[in-house]
């Protein structure tokens, strides 16, 4: 093209009217002669567009009549987007929309292997550009659009509307105006006449619509996304025309909105609210008409006179009023003028329309009072709209239905919006809900404060709205002066442990970025004072030596401590020491002194918090203030001693295993290996290898070097120990692979790039797994080798019960077999391990499983028909489940066998087996049948 | 087109169909903090050595049925189970009136996309059983259906999808009666003899047509 003169553009036009008629060629062919024009045009335009603008246009229109294939469509719905912007089609413009518009709506689908390249998509998307590239076509377009509106197919529908609320956003606004009225007349009918989806809110309203699978409900989101396009148009206040036809909307919804029984009310409502939030002239001009059209009812009517239905109604329409300026002034973030802002001369009639749905309607109203309730969360969240006096009055109300309404729904939904509320506003929820809840609270468990609201309520409630760290600052201190309290009156250890629980609670829901530094001195001091004199102390207490009200109280210092800064640690863990093994009586963490001193290894019970202390201390930060292998030995020679209850003697294994784990270092190497030693040589008993494993686990957990040697010589106790130990290793291994409290990783920034680390123990990420990977070949050989030998068997079983499926699928291959074995046991925790790994085997590797399947399902329903723990049919029923995703040809054989082998545990004693039974039939009965 | 006559029949959301209670918020029925204190005790049994029943576990001759492992099975689930006075695993749940609604009302309706409990065709308060506790015994489950229409001409499709549900996911020893409510169908009493008529029920079930069309009904049930 490069030699090719403009003057020889109109030759070459004259040609191809002319002496080229389209209808006689093939597509390819026809495809060059948009590929010519498509080229002058690029490289001529200015030229084409002054001296050649009809002829041009004619040459167009006369190759691109007739095309039906859809490449060259494609070229021609370019071409034509390309004159219609740029030359001038005045006289033209008929025939050049006649030229796009005869091909809609567009039903072309690619087939499967899609020749063309092209979607029907992308057809429908060019033929739109065309439409809407010049305002010229709105007289024809817009009749002829709406024309096809009527068509009952939902996806000419669809593209019908897209189409036109793409010509809407295209054309300038006094083109709109001119089909406003038609366009608006027939659209409504698309919201009016139809059931909309109860929601929220208008944005969920049109998530839904959006994300609905059949275009039918989505005609509903577009046709409301075409209202806030004409809303958009609005973009000038002095376009009067425009205001007025806006204003006809309003008028032509008006008798709807008016009638709190009319049954377009609410999508009337939603229409407005569109229009409103769209564009903040629009809101101007419309939000006060609307708002008073839709309080009628309150103005008109006698308060007597208003029925629940009419208030109902209400709530829910205002509500949707509301999200207009949700939408403006939060997501869009314009600012307030609260003096300017008509909405605001409403919100009395709304507060008043919802004060009377919470003070003075029945309680049976559960609904209408929700909705109520529901709009005061959304009058919340609103920006800058209510006063702090507003908000205080709201939450006084609130917390009254709180208090009172026995209805579970009212009262779950008036707490969700209380906790809602305490997130931004914690200071009103102080004021005015906390302080109502702590006078429920008895003094002790005899008195009766409430019948509805008895203790352990109150103590969720006020740990569900203790949302903010205000809150919950000031919970805590009521609490523990209500602990105070109790505990001098009470003599049974119920309330004291379920106010502590709900303390330990209350810490829990502080994030690892809250600073509890200022606890260890306003909180920590009164509390452990409190908690050592009324467990080792005072031995007239409610909770003296209970090791539950220990457990709880150590939780809550395990809280504060991790969440401290750990500059502070040394000196809490020295104090730590100096008061529990110093048999110091005064000390920073006591407000005043003891009566008298406590000591771990007299007052064993305190082994309980020390534990819950030493597990959250940062080990980097802080060192054990005294020889931690003299320490461990003192530990050990408590335990030796015997006279431990359980959770004490726990406890202190505990601080054996957390001081191995934290504080060991290279230079206790010979100490471990002594202890090591002295356990070989000596005669075991259960006591000696019990401590022995937590060191074990402890040693484990950080990856230590020593590990394997101590691993391995609890594998030989297996064989090598008497009876009676070789029965304890299976629960070793189980301790050793158990999760710990003790050993809760707590997180913390501090590592490279501001990365969240663990700071309380030495645990590493891939313990357990390097763990397994070591233990379990060696453990199922040593089955192989002694068939039969449970001990080993159970060690399996313990080890995969406490393993995550990545950890045990490498495994799989060879630990079959065993599983297979093991489902002849009858001892329940072995077939629940067995089953267990079987359903991941199913799941992960089919192809080991399908050979047995013969085998396999009988063995199953006979587990199932000697009815085991609930547990094991629950496991079994789901491989059955799982198997029933096999290729059907290998299932089908068992159908029969296996709907009949479900049958007993229809009749079962749990309920989740009986659900579990049918669903397996159910899948059975089915299988196959599609075919 | 024409509109079937029942096209709009009132549609119950899924939220507000009647469902076993929520416990969770209903502080008469458990206690917190003894469940958690019996949390801790299982936890430590765990990871303890001394105090376990650990040779419980070791007979390996007896059945399974006299295996008693009160910690072991107890550890894994103790977590959600409500917990009673002492909390073995032994307490049984009857089959009640709620267990045959959760069977039934999640059935579709053949001609709506929508369940039978949406549609209220069955109903909680409809259903009534007599369950005795002794398991040899005889039992009865009746069920009385509403149709959306009182003309509704596959009120014998959706007893029959009913009748074909329970008797797959009921154990045999109880007797199922499907009836329509009454005055709520112009043909009740043909229905009802049709629904409760063996013969016919089985001669229906051998139909591979119908039996698909149940199939289809079924599909929604899991």
């Amino acid at each position: 093209m490069d030699n090719f003169q403009p003057e020889l553009i109109e030759t070459l036009l004259d040609d191809i009217k002319s002496n080229y008629s389209p209808t006689d060629q093939l597509a390819s062919t026809r495809y060059s002669s948009f590929d010519i024009l498509q080229h002058l045009l690029l490289r001529f335009e200015s030229y084409l567009v002054d001296h050649l603008n009809d002829k041009f246009i004619d040459t167009f229109i006369h190759i691109s009549s007739n095309e039906k294939d859809p490449k060259n469509l494609m070229e021609s719905f370019t071409l034509n987007k390309a004159i219609s912007t740029k030359f001038d089609i005045s006289s033209k413009e008929d025939d050049l929309f006649d030229c796009v518009f005869c091909y809609f709506p567009i039903s072309f689908r690619a087939p499967a292997n899609n020749p063309y390249n092209i979607t029907g998509d992308q057809l429908k998307q060019a033929l739109r550009d065309c439409l809407s590239c010049n305002a010229l076509y709105a007289k024809d377009s817009f009749p002829n659009l709406v024309e096809k509106l009527t068509s009952t197919s939902p996806s000419v529908k669809m593209d019908v509307l897209l189409t036109i609320k793409q010509c809407i956003e295209q054309y300038p606004s006094d083109t709109i105006e001119e089909y406003f009225i038609s366009l608006w007349n027939s659209l409504k009918y698309e919201i009016l006449h139809r059931e909309l989806a109860s929601a929220d809110n208008i944005n969920d309203m049109l998530k839904y619509y959006e994300n609905a699978e059949n275009e039918d409900e989505q005609t509903v989101a577009v046709t409301l996304h075409i209202f806030e396009c004409f809303s958009k148009k609005f973009s000038d206040v002095k376009q009067e025309r425009y205001a007025d036809y806006l204003i006809l909307v309003y008028d032509s919804l008006k008798e709807y909105l008016g009638d709190p029984e009319s049954a377009k009310i609410r999508q009337s409502s939603v229409i407005m609210s569109v229009f409103c939030g769209s564009n903040l002239n629009s809101y101007n001009l419309l939000i006060s008409k609307c708002l008073t059209s839709l309080l009628t009812p309150l103005k008109k009517k006698q308060p007597s006179d208003l029925t629940i239905r009419d208030q109902r109604s209400m709530l829910t329409n205002v509500s949707f009023m509301l999200d207009s300026y949700h939408e403006l002034f939060n997501e869009k973030g314009l600012a307030v003028d609260p003096s300017n802002n008509q909405l605001f001369n409403f919100k009395d009639d709304i507060l008043t329309l919802i004060n009377r749905a919470l003070l003075s309607a029945s309680t049976v109203e559960v609904t209408f009072r929700c909705l109520a309730i529901k709009l005061i969360v959304k009058l919340f969240s609103l920006a800058s709209f209510l006063e702090i006096e507003e908000c205080q009055l709201i939450v006084q109300t609130l917390t009254d239905v709180l208090l009172e309404d026995e209805n579970a729904h009212t009262f779950s939904q008036a707490l969700a919006a209380l906790s809602e509320i305490s997130k931004e506003y914690p200071m009103i929820i102080l004021e005015f809900t906390v302080p109502r809840l702590m006078v429920l609270l008895p003094d002790s468990s005899t008195t009766v404060t409430s019948k509805v609201f008895f203790k352990e309520k109150v103590l969720d409630v006020l740990l569900t709205i203790s949302d903010n760290r205000l809150i919950i600052n000031s919970v805590l201190i009521r609490l523990l002066n209500k602990l105070e309290i109790v505990l001098q009156n009470e003599n049974t250890g119920y309330y004291p442990k379920l106010l502590l629980f709900s303390l330990s609670k209350l810490l829990r829901t502080l994030s690892p970025t809250d600073s509890t530094n200022d606890y260890l001195k306003k909180f920590i001091p009164r509390f452990l004072h409190l908690v050592i004199t009324e467990i080792v102390i005072k031995k007239s207490s409610a909770i003296y030596e209970d090791p539950i009200a220990a457990e709880y109280s150590a939780r809550v210092l395990k809280e504060i401590v991790a969440k401290c800064d750990p500059s502070l640690h040394q000196k809490l863990l020295d104090d730590v020491f100096e008061l529990f093994v110093g048999e110091s009586t005064t000390n920073s963490l006591l407000y005043k002194p003891l009566e008298k001193p406590v000591n771990i290894s007299r007052n064993t019970v305190l082994f309980i918090l020390f534990a819950g202390i030493c597990s959250t201390i940062d080990y980097k930060a802080a060192k054990v203030p005294m020889d931690s292998q003299e320490f461990v030995n003192s530990i050990i020679a408590v335990l030796d001693s015997g006279k431990l209850e359980l959770a004490e003697r726990q406890a202190a294994l505990q601080a054996v295993s957390l001081v191995v784990n934290k504080w060991f270092g290279s230079e206790q190497r010979p100490y471990l290996l002594k202890k090591l030693a002295s356990m070989k040589g000596s005669e075991v008993n259960a006591g000696s290898l019990e401590i022995f494993t937590f060191v074990t686990k402890a040693l484990l957990l950080k990856n230590d070097r020593q590990s394997k040697q101590f691993v391995d010589y609890l594998i030989g106790l297996l064989e090598n120990g008497t009876e009676e130990i070789a029965r304890l290793i299976p629960k070793c291994f189980e301790i050793i692979v158990a999760e710990a409290d003790c050993f809760e990783l707590y997180r913390r920034p501090g590592g490279a790039f501001g990365k969240w680390v663990v700071f309380n123990v030495n645990v590493r990420p891939f313990y357990k797994q390097k763990f397994v990977d070591s233990t379990l070949p060696l453990l199922i050989e040593k089955f192989r080798a002694n068939v039969g030998s449970r001990n080993h068997l159970l060690a399996i079983a313990l080890i995969v019960k406490y393993s995550e499926r990545e950890i045990i699928v490498p495994h799989l291959e060879k630990i079959l077999p065993v599983v297979l074995t093991a489902l002849m046991q009858r001892s329940s925790l072995i077939l629940s391990s067995s089953l267990t790994i079987l359903e991941i085997a199913i799941e992960e590797t089919p192809e080991l499983i399908k050979g047995h399947l013969s085998t396999l399902v009988p063995r199953l329903l006979e587990v199932l028909r000697l009815k085991g723990s609930t547990e094991t049919k629950i496991k079994t029923l789901e491989c059955l489940m799982a198997l029933s995703r096999f290729p059907l040809h290998l299932v089908v054989p068992f159908k029969e066998d296996i709907i009949d082998g479900c049958v007993v545990s229809l009749d079962d004693d749990k309920r989740g087996v009986r659900r579990l039974g049918c669903d397996v039939s159910q899948v059975y009965y089915e299988l196959g049948s599609e075919e | 087109m024409t509109e079937p006559l029942n096209a709009n029949p009132t549609v119950l959301d899924v939220s507000e169909l009647p469902r076993r209670d929520d416990i969770s918020r209903d502080f008469s029925k458990r206690n917190l903090e003894k469940s958690e204190e019996q949390l801790i005790y299982s936890k430590l049994r765990t990871l303890s050595l001394l105090s376990t029943d650990y040779e419980d576990d070791d007979e390996m001759t007896t059945d399974i049925e006299e295996l008693s492992l009160p910690e072991l099975s107890d550890a894994s689930d103790s977590g959600d189970r409500p917990i009673e006075a002492d909390s073995d695993g032994s307490r049984t749940e009857p089959i009640d009136a709620q267990e045959i609604y959760d069977l039934i009302a999640p059935i579709s309706d053949p001609e709506h996309p929508l369940t039978l409990g949406q549609l209220a065709v069955v109903n909680l308060g409809d259903i009534k059983i007599t369950n005795p506790t002794e398991k040899g015994q005889i039992g009865e489950v009746l069920i009385r259906i509403t149709p959306t229409i009182t003309h509704c001409s596959l009120a014998t499709l959706i007893g029959l999808g009913i009748r074909v549900r329970l008797e797959r996911c009921l154990p045999k020893r109880f007797r199922i009666v499907i009836l329509l409510r009454k005055g709520t169908h112009q043909s009740e009493n043909q229905v009802n003899k049709q629904l409760n008529d063996k013969e016919r029920v089985s001669a229906a079930c051998e139909n591979p047509q119908l039996l698909r069309v149940i199939s289809h009904m079924l599909s929604t049930c899991q």
